[in-house]
């Protein structure tokens, strides 16, 4: 899970999207997003691409381009000046680095917020302040242009000898959202600061409240340090120590992590990669139920991705009582498909097959 | 409210679709057509089971279809004929006017009367409707009765019957329901409580015989759609 920096509050919700040139896609359109916005489709139609697009146009920072790439499985470490090209190219459609990638994110109320990356070649040149011993740290042939109502700020990684690569800046303005991963890395300290920065300010007992009552066998929920590492913990009957809630369960685990997320601050947007993943089937109504009903508290946008019918099913349930807050985006070959709350409880109802 | 179901979706790969008002009928209808070879691979059946569509009865049909055309690509995809099979009840040309009234306010095509095809731009199939039974008041219940009470020799014994209740008093439908009931109640050894849909599950002695001319309309009708170039 990785999450970007807070700062002004440039936004509220993602309204629509166009994607242009960004991994497999040409060009695809979101329309209408809504409060909970499910991405279903088959392998390889792109549901983990569209998320990356959304979180790196959203906010941040270049670095997330590469660690896509480490939450993909990918080796991170590379060296050389063929790896700055070798680095970057999978973000481009095609590979084809001719074609400027456009993320345009259209926001309510706040307008416009793009992101543009564009190949600047082989051109490298020396950065003001670099004098000709630090002329083996070059640009890499990408930049990052992010532009909203506020300003524009263009962002070129430093690339080192070694395959370090340095970034100084951020866009701005900086958002607050959220990136989980399939593969489910979740910060223990991150979410152990998060919940101990709520609790600090007497804002945890939601999290608390709602945590035992989905998890009864687990009390106790508070912060404990590891040999030096804060881990959000709880007690579990018949274990006579407090356990990190990593060592409990992957899926309390990610239910927590996602919960103190979600009240972490107003305005988030979670990306969620198979959201179904941890969690034993029975938990995925409660699961929406409460994302839900957190988000609409704290005006929060979620992005999800699933493969499974189970979860749309779940997450049917409770778009049954709020249609307007629930889209269904199906990713096909044809590009985009939108099912709106009442399409989406319909299709549910009538067992018809929209993922 | 949504009801949990199994999960297994569905598609639409038949070049038909028949959509008839309820679970019995679907069960019946699935047997007719399964039960002629030259039927076979044309049909896919359905029902609205939207509980939380308000619209009435007959009404239903357009809602529905036109929510499964924005959410089924199977739909588009595959099906080039929808036909609605649906019951006379006791006013046939009230029936037939429900119908289209539902059709026409989803803004789909609408026949001009039963038998009729209507097809529009901006909906991928024809539509057409066949009310049943096709020469008398009634239901699809009512062919079932006469069907099983000739089967049994019990026609005249349950008219009497239901003459008998308070039933003689309801419509030509509710006396088909009755009637069916009662026949299933009596004949079904296995299951006294058997239904129109789930008397199919019983053993084969019990069903409602399909081979009558009880069916040859329907039947017939249905046959001519698989001939029909959409």
């Amino acid at each position: 899970m990785e999450r970007q920096p807070a700062g002004a509050a440039d936004r509220r919700m993602i309204k629509a999207a166009v994607i242009e040139n960004f991994r497999g896609f040409r060009r695809t359109e979101l329309q209408d997003c809504r409060r909970v916005n499910i991405i279903v489709g088959a392998n390889a139609s792109g549901k983990t691409a569209l998320l990356e697009a959304l979180f790196l146009a959203s906010g941040g920072s270049p670095e997330i381009a590469l660690r896509f790439r480490q939450w993909r499985g990918l080796e991170q470490g590379v060296t050389g000046v063929l790896a700055t090209d070798f680095l970057w190219n999978d973000l481009f459609y095609n590979f084809d680095k001719d074609n400027e990638i456009s993320i345009k994110l259209i926001m309510d109320p706040f307008g416009q917020r793009s992101l543009d990356i564009s190949y600047t070649g082989d051109k490298t040149v020396l950065l003001p302040g670099y004098n000709l011993t630090q002329a083996h740290y070059t640009p890499s042939p990408v930049s990052f242009t992010w532009e909203t109502p506020d300003g524009k700020s263009t962002i070129t990684p430093i690339m080192g000898p070694m395959g370090n690569i340095q970034i100084s800046g951020a866009a701005q303005p900086k958002v607050e959202n959220y990136f989980f991963s399939s593969g489910g890395h979740y910060s223990a300290a991150d979410t152990a600061n998060r919940f101990s920065q709520l609790s600090q300010n007497y804002q945890e007992q939601e999290i608390v409240d709602v945590f035992t009552s989905e998890f009864p066998k687990i009390d106790k929920l508070g912060v404990e340090i590891y040999n030096g590492i804060p881990a959000l913990s709880g007690s579990i009957g018949g274990i006579p120590k407090k356990l990190p809630l990593a060592l409990i369960s992957g899926g309390v685990n990610k239910f927590a992590t996602i919960l103190c997320c979600l009240h972490f601050q107003r305005h988030t947007t979670l990306f969620v990669d198979e959201i179904e993943n941890g969690f034993y089937f029975n938990r995925l109504e409660s699961l929406w139920r409460n994302i839900h009903k957190i988000a609409m508290k704290n005006e929060a946008q979620i992005f999800a991705s699933t493969h499974s019918a189970e979860c749309l099913q779940a997450a049917s349930l409770i778009a049954e009582k709020y249609p307007d807050d629930f889209s269904v985006i199906h990713l096909g070959k044809h590009g985009s498909k939108h099912f709106q709350g009442r399409q989406f409880t319909f299709a549910m109802e009538e067992d018809i097959e929209i993922r | 409210m949504i009801r949990r179901r199994k999960i297994g979706a569905f598609e639409f790969d038949r070049p038909w679709l028949i959509l008839c008002e309820g679970r019995g009928d679907k069960e019946l209808l699935h047997k007719l057509i399964t039960s002629d070879p030259s039927l076979h691979n044309t049909f896919t059946i359905r029902f609205p089971s939207r509980e939380s569509d308000s619209t009435g009865g007959r009404g239903k049909f357009g809602n529905w279809l036109r929510d499964v055309c924005d959410t089924a690509p199977s739909f588009g995809e595959n099906v080039r004929g929808v036909v609605i099979v649906s019951d006379v009840d006791a006013d046939r040309s009230g029936s037939l006017r429900e119908i289209t009234s539902g059709l026409s306010a989803a803004g789909l095509p609408t026949p001009s009367g039963e038998g009729v095809e209507a097809r529009s731009a901006g909906f991928p199939a024809t539509i057409i409707i066949y009310l049943v039974p096709h020469d008398t008041l009634g239901s699809l219940d009512t062919l079932c009765v006469q069907a099983l009470g000739s089967k049994w020799n019990l026609l005249e014994v349950v008219e009497e019957y239901i003459d008998k209740t308070p039933a003689v008093a309801w419509s030509a439908t509710k006396r088909g329901k009755a009637m069916l009931h009662a026949l299933l109640a009596a004949t079904c050894a296995t299951k006294p409580e058997a239904t129109l849909s789930t008397v199919w599950q019983e053993c084969a002695k019990y069903h409602i015989p399909l081979d009558t001319n009880v069916f040859d309309d329907l039947i017939a009708k249905l046959a001519s759609l698989r001939k029909s170039r959409l």
